[in-house]
């Protein structure tokens, strides 16, 4: 690029929020500068600021609490930051267009795909319904929506969730705006759907000479698409330079905490672990839901959310279970354990058949078997104290007395890496990292056999993934604890599993060591799914 | 559409039916016949009209009887006045009623969604407070605090409108109308206000306005078909309150509709009045909030295909 | 807070902050909800403390004096029978608190059996049971309760069971709500994981996060109650003389209202402010249980 004039001119940023409580600087001192054709990837983990300095540039941050404190950002000459409101609405969906993380909820789901993609068309251009339509229709074949002159017609609902990104993704570029700004825009969807979606940008990037801002919080998917990278840490861009560059200088410690926390490669150590002695024997397990219908009405097609599952996980092994949103991967976890209840197969934890079991001697042998839960939000009681969820399940089980309940309760605290003052706190004093902690604690309290682990790190940021991943992996070997750990993401699997199981609509189609699995899948659905992974690409 | 609205009219018949059932029981097993306050009335005058009333049937006889009356659209004769029938001051009242209850539902909407959709576009700032502040004055003073209380001011002291009648003096619908509808007001633009106010930190309106469209294009188009939907919801069970209101705005401002007439029933116990007008009400309402569902179901598209 | 906490010896714990504290730090705040909560609490002593600190008689009748306006002998007046409307409006306190809080109290044990259960047993019992709170919610109620009064002659243990029954409906909806949103938590699926038992499950991780929303709307259900035993007695239906509700008073001031509009400011006012200090007060306890509010 030679001489060529910046398209996009950010200069000393600073954005902030007013409460009650105080200010908060969400992002400090930012520039950049933007250059036509080029993909500018900001990287960061929640509250890096990342978004926020996005939103702030075409006034999308709700204003109050949000001000935007200092600062220049040079669209063509013009400061974006000083424009009115009517005069930056030229701007957005014209210059500049926006996709978003969910595209779930980013379309209306009460108005027509078609409306909502002509829409733009006859606010910034006056064009009329009809050629309107004929644009919209053309540009939603160029996404890559087959049929597109009858799905046109089609609310969002009717839409795959990649689909429905498309569709976000044709009514963002049907201006042919300048910019493209992505905010997560694969974040939400299955790997699959992801890289599709991602090469799918790349090639409108190309062919419309897009320049184009890519944020996220993933350093993998980043280091692919952008030609230039900034790392975000608390509002400040610690450190920016070409993928290749910044891998290479790792300048600020907070990128190579970032490079350091992406799972990669093998499992550091195997478990110890006896493969001749299964402690969980699943054989023909099936758990079908019906659909609620009215008081009256009969029953509908059942979903098959586990259809004839049969597995088995030696004592002492970490068996990854892995497959796409809606494989039944969470359902074949929790019928395991009795939290979903099945229709037919058996179930064998240490020799005890688990669905034969009368409730109350289910109750007694729940202790041996735990769960953790991806949401670390969702499953603590708010009401609670630390010290009262961790002491209930001693206290219920009886395993502890009146005078050591306190000691035990420390003595977990100190397990999980918590400090021992926090244990009259409440969740919500917590961070999302702290409270998985808690939630691991409670689950170890009761000194389980086998814990199911339902997505346990995939709603942390990935350097606090990586500490829980590792406390995982260090406690399951001083407790000599057998686990089954259900996930979507491969490169933490391949971390911390020993065999990987692959689920697709309902059914296993691979089992495998986890390293011969990576090395050759055998099963086509395998393969995709891990051709879908994205790796860094570092220059 | 047709199989749904089919199903919710079949639905609505065995409700429409225990209604009139169980009404029909308490009014005939409560103490106390409906001649009772004639005084020495001869033995045979009373049977006479225990005769002429079909009272002198069997329970279950005079239950049937009056199901295959209502079937055919006959509220059967008034207790009190022997010479009008049910369905004749149903027809003289309702229609006047029906007309004020339109005009107070009328009023409570184009006061309500307005300051609603004006108070969530800016929470917490003046253009919120001042029309909920209103709001919560319009719900703190019921009707038969708030109709007096327009009359003293615009009738009397000030002598702007009339403070009686229905259509006989210019601008006398307008005081009643108003103080029937303040209350809903005050409902809507609250209701209003919460709908759209979560409709409006939805991710789609994030959408509409990174596509640069006008805040009013954005409220007009994008909002508020979702955020009219607690609205829609809201308006079939107030039907039902807004007829109990007519009963006390009628009785303030003296309009011969059907909520005075059924109050003045009450007093005078006109067991046939109540009955006759009980079950015409509960059918309509049952209607009104049949047809606020199917106006729902049509809003969301996602419900449209159950039609 | 940093992530990774170190280990210490034998250091005091710090206390916690829970959700009830944080929002009664919230509601503290709230000056219009204090103020609020301190004029009902000054009402509700009152009305207590009425037989012994009413300055008459509420039946006392003064017929020379007839209707006079507010002097030093009768602060708020008297009624066209000479009887001092302080002491009217005392004694109606009485009565129209009384009928707000025990038919709140009826509805409140209704909706939230009702609702509890239909919300725990879930499935077709749960569609049966909220088809059932659907039909009856689409009924004319003040039709049927002016109904009920014909008959049965207007009592004040009719107007409880009768409002009671009636404003459950909406308590159901939001209890039943309230559980299912709850039941759904992965903290109620970790205890049965724990093998803790069903009732120790409602107790201890249902029930306290079911709650908040119920206090708000058992708030919000008192003035409507208050305001339906008005509407009866308004239209005389309701309590009926020689005692006095707020709604029989404000019935016998429209009567009067030319000649003496004390007779009907008085009353009117005293309910209107009762009905504001509720609502201001359900308000403010419904931002102060806002989870949405609180950190995170």
């Amino acid at each position: 690029m030679t001489e060529q004039q910046p398209l996009l001119q950010v200069e000393n940023l600073r954005v902030a929020f007013h409460s009650r409580d105080g200010v908060t600087t969400a992002v400090d001192d930012m520039s950049f500068t933007l250059m036509p054709g080029q993909v500018l990837g900001i990287v960061g983990e929640s509250g890096s600021g990342k978004s926020v300095s996005c939103y702030s540039l075409l006034g999308l941050i709700p204003c109050p609490p949000g001000r935007i404190e200092r600062g220049r950002a040079l669209l063509e000459g013009r400061d974006l930051l000083s424009l009115s409101e009517h005069a930056l609405r030229s701007v957005r969906g014209r210059r500049i267009g926006m996709i978003f993380q969910d595209p779930m909820t980013s379309l209306n789901p009460y108005m027509r795909i078609g409306e909502q993609l002509i829409e733009p068309l006859r606010e910034h251009r006056g064009l009329s319904r009809k050629a309107a339509r004929v644009k919209a229709l053309a540009m939603l074949e160029e996404v890559g929506i087959q049929d597109a002159a009858e799905r046109i017609d089609a609310y969002p609902h009717e839409f795959s969730g990649g689909m429905r990104q498309r569709v976000m993704i044709a009514m963002a570029l049907v201006n042919e705006p300048d910019i493209l700004i992505a905010d997560e825009p694969t974040t939400a969807l299955d790997v699959t759907v992801q890289a599709q979606i991602l090469t799918l940008i790349k090639s409108l990037q190309a062919s419309y000479g897009l320049a184009v801002i890519f944020i996220t919080h993933d350093l993998a998917v980043a280091s692919q698409m952008a030609d230039e990278l900034l790392i975000m840490e608390k509002g400040v861009v610690v450190e920016r330079g070409t993928p290749k560059s910044v891998f290479a200088a790792q300048a600020h410690p907070y990128t190579r905490k970032l490079i350091g926390a992406i799972p990669a490669g093998a499992k550091p150590v195997p478990s110890e672990m006896d493969p001749t002695d299964n402690f969980v024997k699943v054989n023909h397990l099936r758990t079908w839901f019906y659909p609620q219908q009215g008081l009256l009405s009969p029953r509908g097609e059942p979903l098959k959310a586990v259809d004839d599952v049969s597995l088995e996980i030696a004592r002492g092994e970490i068996l990854g279970l892995v497959g796409e949103s809606g494989s039944g991967k969470s359902t074949l976890g929790r019928s395991m354990i009795r939290l979903v209840d099945s229709q037919s197969g058996e179930v064998i934890i240490d020799g005890v058949d688990y669905r034969a079991l009368p409730r109350g001697a289910l109750k007694k042998q729940r202790r041996q078997v735990q769960m953790i839960f991806q949401d670390p939000y969702a499953s603590l009681n708010p009401r609670m104290t630390v010290f009262d969820t961790l002491a209930e399940p001693l206290r219920v089980h009886g395993l502890a007395s009146r005078k050591n309940l306190a000691q035990q309760v420390n003595q977990l605290m100190d397990d999980v890496g918590l400090d021992r003052r926090f244990v009259r706190k409440y969740p919500h004093e917590f961070s999302g990292g702290q409270r998985q902690r808690i939630a691991i604690a409670r689950a170890l309290a009761l000194q389980p056999r086998l814990i199911v682990a339902d997505e346990p790190v995939s709603a942390l940021d990935v350097t606090i993934q990586a500490q829980i991943l590792d406390l995982l992996l260090s406690l399951s070997r001083k407790h000599h604890l057998t686990m089954l750990f259900i996930s979507h993401d491969l490169a933490v699997v391949r971390y911390i599993c020993d065999r990987v199981a692959v689920m697709h609509r309902g059914q296993l189609v691979e089992v495998a060591d986890t390293e011969a699995l990576f090395a050759a899948p055998e099963h086509p659905y395998t393969q995709s799914l891990l051709a879908s992974i994205p790796l860094a690409q570092w220059g | 559409m047709g199989r749904y609205l089919l199903k919710r009219l079949a639905l609505a018949i065995p409700v429409l039916l225990a209604v009139v059932t169980i009404t029909f029981f308490m009014v005939r097993l409560a103490p106390g016949g409906p001649f009772d306050m004639e005084r020495n009335v001869p033995a045979e005058v009373t049977a006479n009209l225990n005769a002429q009333y079909n009272l002198d049937a069997p329970l279950w006889r005079q239950y049937v009887d009056y199901l295959g009356d209502l079937a055919r659209g006959d509220f059967g004769p008034s207790f009190r006045y022997a010479s009008r029938s049910v369905n004749e001051m149903i027809g003289a009242g309702f229609p006047i009623t029906l007309e004020l209850g339109l005009y107070a539902i009328l009023f409570a909407l184009l006061v309500g969604m307005p300051a609603g959709i004006l108070a969530s576009l800016r929470p917490n700032s003046a253009q919120d407070y001042v029309p909920m502040s209103a709001a919560m004055i319009g719900i703190c003073l019921p009707s038969f605090v708030l109709g007096p209380m327009l009359i003293l001011v615009f009738g009397i002291w000030l002598g702007w409108l009339p403070v009686s009648g229905w259509g006989i003096n210019p601008g006398d619908k307008v005081l009643p109308a108003i103080t029937l509808g303040s209350t809903y007001a005050a409902y809507i633009a609250r209701i209003t206000r919460g709908g759209m106010l979560d409709i409006l930190s939805q991710d789609f309106i994030r959408t509409a306005r990174a596509k640069g469209l006008s805040t009013w294009r954005i409220v007009r188009v994008h909002a508020l078909r979702g955020g009219v939907a607690p609205v829609v919801s809201f308006l079939g069970p107030a039907l039902a309150g807004l007829l109990a209101g007519s009963f006390v705005v009628e009785t303030i401002f003296q309009i011969p509709g059907l909520g005075r007439f059924y109050i003045q029933a009450a007093f005078n116990r006109d067991y046939t009045m109540i009955l006759g007008t009980t079950v015409f009400l509960s059918a309509l309402i049952i209607l009104f909030n049949l047809l606020a569902d199917v106006v729902l179901v049509w809003l969301n598209p996602q419900l449209r295909k159950n039609l | 807070m940093a992530e990774s906490a170190v280990a210490q010896e034998s250091l005091t714990p710090e206390p916690g902050s829970s959700l009830m504290r944080d929002a009664w730090r919230r509601l503290r705040k709230n000056h219009l909800a204090m103020v609020s909560l301190v004029f009902l609490l000054c009402l509700v002593l009152l009305a207590l403390l009425t037989p012994w600190i009413a300055p008459y008689e509420y039946q006392e009748q003064n017929l020379l004096l007839g209707a006079s306006p507010p002097s030093s002998d009768h602060w708020l007046g008297t009624d066209t029978l000479g009887r001092d409307q302080f002491t009217r409006i005392l004694y109606g306190s009485r009565i129209s608190l009384m009928v707000g809080f025990i038919a709140t109290a009826v509805a409140l044990l209704i909706g939230v059996l009702w609702g509890a259960t239909a919300g725990y047993l879930g499935g077709r019992v749960d569609n049966a049971m909220m088809r059932f709170v659907d039909v009856l919610y689409g009924l004319p109620f003040a039709v049927f309760i002016i109904l009920l009064t014909v008959i049965f002659g207007s009592s004040l243990l009719l107007l409880f069971l009768v409002i009671g029954a009636v404003e459950w409906l909406t308590m159901a909806r939001i209890v039943r709500g309230q559980v299912l949103t709850v039941r759904r938590q992965e903290y109620i699926e970790a205890a049965v994981a724990m093998g803790l038992s069903s009732w120790r499950i409602i107790r201890r991780h249902v029930i306290p996060n079911a709650v908040g929303p119920i206090i708000v709307y058992t708030t919000l259900t008192i003035p409507s109650v208050i305001l339906l035993e008005s509407f009866l007695s308004f239209l005389g239906l309701g309590i009926q003389p020689p005692q006095s509700s707020w709604g029989s008073l404000i019935s016998a001031g429209v009567e009067n209202m030319e000649l003496y509009p004390w007779l009907l400011i008085y009353p009117a006012l005293t309910l209107s402010v009762t009905l504001f200090a509720l609502n201001f007060l359900g308000d403010g306890l419904r931002d102060a249980l806002d989870p949405r509010a609180s950190k995170d």
